[in-house]
């Protein structure tokens, strides 16, 4: 199939030179966990009901990334801005393990179009502010923090003609820790990724900003993450109580374009999703890109430090 | 200066390089005189608008297109509100 082939050549790139694979063992027991994944819990996620995927992968989950959960745990001391206590943060990180195998079951409906029409969403609320800010013409910016349910939210957002691009890091072959796993699952694993997300944009193709440009100049939709932490130039500012690097291109993006910034919280599951959009923000306007990143990034980060204090155990960067 | 020379101009100044008004003679595309990344594209898609007083319209924000430098200016050209500065 021409399409799948374009797809993994598109990250031939991002494969790690052979020399830095000779040292490594043929297969390790985290790809073949991703093996497992890929293989049999996808072909079982269209044939099983969503909550015995989720009632499955749960404990295997807790068991598989206990180490992470503990340094979650010791990561949420850190931001004493979300308020949570010695006592309230390894139930909120075992909760957030939870969470995050839901999301990783999401991903297998997400990866299978024919299964798109078994989101089940509970609740959309504040769809007049989208629809507010799209009539403007010049674009949406959806605001997000890293919510683990903020895939399937977009997916059930185009399923109801809201067609959102997401812009994201593109994955290395480095998330494979083997031989077989770079050879043999990469490729899998990075077209695997692409049809989660679909339509999608990587922070660091050269014509990233153009197309986000382009597409919010049609009138359209994208989401950013906001605490993403990867791009080139980064501004800090305090978050969360503890200092953060904002990636800058996102505010030029907005001088830029003149699009409007909506931010959405979507938590829950494919078994039971719930959005929430917010108003509309409103932008200070600045001549210059320092400026206007500095008069807005204020109230941008407090967006989405509001649902990360409401909804800890949503937030996916104590895991990952 | 004609819209073309002035692009080149506007290059050196938003992608913040370290050239001299000699050096930049003949050249048509960006990558040329700079490695364009995903910001460097905005940032001198953002100063041509403004130096211009133009918007450029979605179809046309192809790398591709904005780092020909020639047909850029044609484009700007065509779109009839090219202002030049004294």
């Amino acid at each position: 199939m021409p399409e799948k082939t374009a797809v993994i050549d598109s990250y031939a790139g991002l494969r790690l030179p052979d020399a830095a694979a000779k040292s490594l063992p043929w297969i390790t027991v985290k790809d073949l966990l991703w093996f497992l994944y890929y293989y049999p819990f996808r072909l079982l996620s269209g044939r099983l009901p969503r909550r015995m995927l989720y009632w499955i992968a749960g404990p295997l989950f807790q068991l598989r990334f206990r180490s992470q959960r503990k340094r979650a745990a010791r990561r949420m001391m850190a931001f004493p801005g979300v308020g949570i206590t010695a006592d309230q943060a390894p139930r909120i990180a075992r909760r957030s393990v939870s969470k995050f195998a839901a999301s990783e079951m999401d991903n297998l409906l997400l990866a299978d179009s024919s299964l798109d029409g078994r989101i089940c969403c509970d609740g959309i609320g504040g769809l007049d502010h989208l629809e507010q800010a799209r009539a403007a013409g010049k674009g949406v910016l959806i605001l997000t923090a890293h919510f683990y349910a903020s895939r399937i939210a977009k997916r059930y957002l185009t399923k109801l003609g809201y067609p959102v691009m997401t812009v994201r890091v593109q994955p290395s072959s480095g998330a494979m820790t083997s031989r077989l796993g770079r050879r043999f699952l990469y490729p899998r694993y990075a077209e695997f990724l692409h049809r989660v997300f679909r339509d999608e944009v990587y922070v660091h193709q050269p014509d990233c900003a153009l197309r986000i440009l382009k597409r919010l100049r049609s009138g359209g939709l994208v989401n950013i993450h906001l605490d993403g932490q990867h791009l080139r130039k980064a501004v800090e500012w305090p978050f969360l109580g503890a200092p953060w690097r904002f990636p800058a291109g996102y505010f030029e993006l907005i001088r830029v374009s003149g699009c409007r910034v909506v931010p959405m919280l979507a938590t829950g599951n494919g078994a039971g999703l719930r959005i929430q959009f917010g108003e509309e923000l409103d932008m200070t306007q600045a001549d210059g890109p320092d400026e206007f990143a500095a008069a807005n990034l204020p109230l941008l980060a407090g967006a989405i430090e509001r649902q990360i204090r409401d909804h800890p155990e949503d937030w996916s960067k104590w895991i990952s | 200066m004609d819209i073309l020379n002035r692009l080149r101009a506007i290059s050196v100044e938003s992608l913040q390089l370290n050239l001299l008004e000699d050096e930049l003679r003949g050249v048509t595309r960006l990558s040329e005189i700079a490695g364009v990344d995903s910001m460097a594209a905005l940032a001198f898609v953002a100063a041509v608008e403004k130096e211009f007083h133009i918007v450029i319209e979605p179809e046309r924000l192809e790398l591709d297109f904005i780092e020909d430098l020639p047909r850029l200016a044609a484009y700007v050209e065509a779109r009839g509100e090219a202002r030049y500065k004294e």
